[in-house]
C-alpha cells in the first residue's frame, strides 16, 4: 500500500465515522427537546407560538454541532489537507 | 457526471495570488459572485415594481400581498424582541428577504446556492457581527464595550473568542445547511433520475425558508441580547408603531 491509499482509506471512514457520530447525538438532544416543546404546548396551547420560536433556536443551536460535523466530513472528504502531500 | 462539480462554486475568472506577509490569497471571480448580483438585481426590481401606486383606498393585489409579507415580518420582530422595532426593522427584514431569495435561487438550473459557498455566508455574519456593535453603541454609547469584561477583566480574551465563534456558528450552519442538502439532491438526481429526487427537492425549500428565518432571528437574538431593552421600551416610547398591529 502506497501513502495515496492509505490516506484516502483513513480519510473515507474518518468521514463516515464523523457524520454518524456527530449526526446521532444531536439529533437525540433534538428529539428530547422536540418532546418537552410539545408537552409544553399541550399544557399551555396559548403560548404555543413562543415555545415553538424557543424550539426552533434552541434546535438550530443544537444543531449547529451536527453542521460542524458534516462541514468537517465534507473537508476530508473535497479537500483533503494533507493529499497534496502526496500527489503531483 | 461528478457531484462535487455540480454542488461546489466554479471559478469563472482568475486573479491569481497576493501575498501580504506570508498569507498568500487566492483572487478569483467565482459563479457564486454573479449570482448574488442577479439575486440582488432581482429584488431591487421586485421592490420598485411593488411599491408603486400605493393606494389607502382599493389596494391592488401586489400591494396587499407585500403588505401582508411586511406586518408578518414586523409581527415576529415585535414578539421577539419585545421593544419598538423600529431602528433594526429594515436590517433583519432584508437579511431575511435576502437570505431566503438566495437560498431559493439555487433550485433554478443555471446558478449554485449562493449561500452554499462558505465566502458568501462568512461576509453575511461578518455584517451581522458588526451589526451587533453598531446598536450597541448606538444605545448604549462606548459602555457597551464593557460586557467584555464581564464579570471579571481576565476573562477578556474568552469573550473574544465568544464573538469570533458567533461568525463560526452562523456562517457554518447556514453553508453547511444549504451545501448538505445540495449533496443530496445531487446525488440522489446521480443515483435515480427523474421522480425520487423531486420530494427532496420539495422538501429543500422548506429548509431553506427555516434556514433563512433562523439566520435573521439569530441576529436579533444577538442584537437584543446585547441591549437592556427595558430601558430602552420606555425610551423609544416616542415611536408610535401601529402600522403591524391590525
Amino acid at each position: 500500500m502506497d501513502s495515496l491509499t492509505i490516506i484516502a482509506a483513513v480519510s473515507i471512514f474518518t468521514a463516515g465515522i464523523t457524520i454518524a457520530i456527530g449526526g446521532m447525538m444531536p439529533s437525540r438532544g433534538e428529539g428530547e427537546a422536540l418532546t418537552k416543546a410539545i408537552e409544553s404546548v399541550a399544557r399551555q396551547p396559548e403560548q404555543a407560538n413562543t415555545i415553538i420560536r424557543l424550539f426552533f433556536i434552541g434546535a438550530a443551536v443544537v444543531e449547529s454541532v451536527a453542521i460542524y460535523s458534516l462541514v468537517i466530513a465534507l473537508i476530508i472528504l473535497f479537500a483533503n489537507p494533507f493529499i497534496h502531500l502526496f500527489t503531483k | 457526471m461528478n457531484v462535487a462539480e455540480k454542488v461546489f462554486t466554479k471559478e469563472l475568472f482568475d486573479f491569481g495570488y497576493i501575498t501580504i506577509e506570508n498569507i498568500k490569497i487566492h483572487l478569483a471571480l467565482t459563479d457564486v459572485v454573479i449570482t448574488t448580483w442577479i439575486a440582488m438585481a432581482v429584488i431591487i426590481v421586485l421592490a420598485f415594481i411593488f411599491t408603486r401606486n400605493l393606494k389607502i383606498k382599493n389596494p391592488s393585489t401586489k400591494q396587499i400581498f407585500i403588505e401582508t409579507l411586511l406586518i408578518a415580518i414586523a409581527k415576529q420582530i415585535k414578539d421577539f424582541a419585545q421593544m419598538p422595532i423600529s431602528p433594526f426593522f429594515n436590517f433583519i427584514a432584508t437579511i431575511w428577504i435576502f437570505v431566503a431569495f438566495s437560498n431559493i435561487i439555487g433550485m433554478v438550473p443555471p446558478f449554485h446556492t449562493p449561500t452554499g459557498d462558505i465566502s458568501a455566508v462568512a461576509g453575511l455574519s461578518t455584517i451581522t457581527l458588526f451589526s451587533i456593535y453598531y446598536y450597541g453603541v448606538k444605545f448604549h454609547g462606548l459602555s457597551y464595550f464593557k460586557k467584555f469584561f464581564e464579570p471579571v477583566f481576565i476573562l477578556f480574551p474568552l469573550n473574544i473568542v465568544g464573538e469570533f465563534g458567533r461568525i463560526l456558528s452562523l456562517t457554518f450552519r447556514l453553508f453547511g445547511n444549504m451545501l448538505g442538502w445540495d449533496l443530496i439532491i445531487a446525488i440522489l438526481v446521480l443515483l435515480t433520475a427523474v421522480i425520487v429526487p423531486v420530494p427532496m427537492m420539495l422538501f429543500n425549500i422548506l429548509g431553506d425558508i427555516i434556514q433563512a428565518y433562523l439566520f435573521g432571528i439569530l441576529t436579533l437574538a444577538y442584537i437584543v441580547a446585547g441591549l437592556k431593552v427595558e430601558e430602552l421600551d420606555k425610551k423609544l416610547a416616542y415611536l408610535k408603531e401601529d402600522w403591524y398591529e391590525l
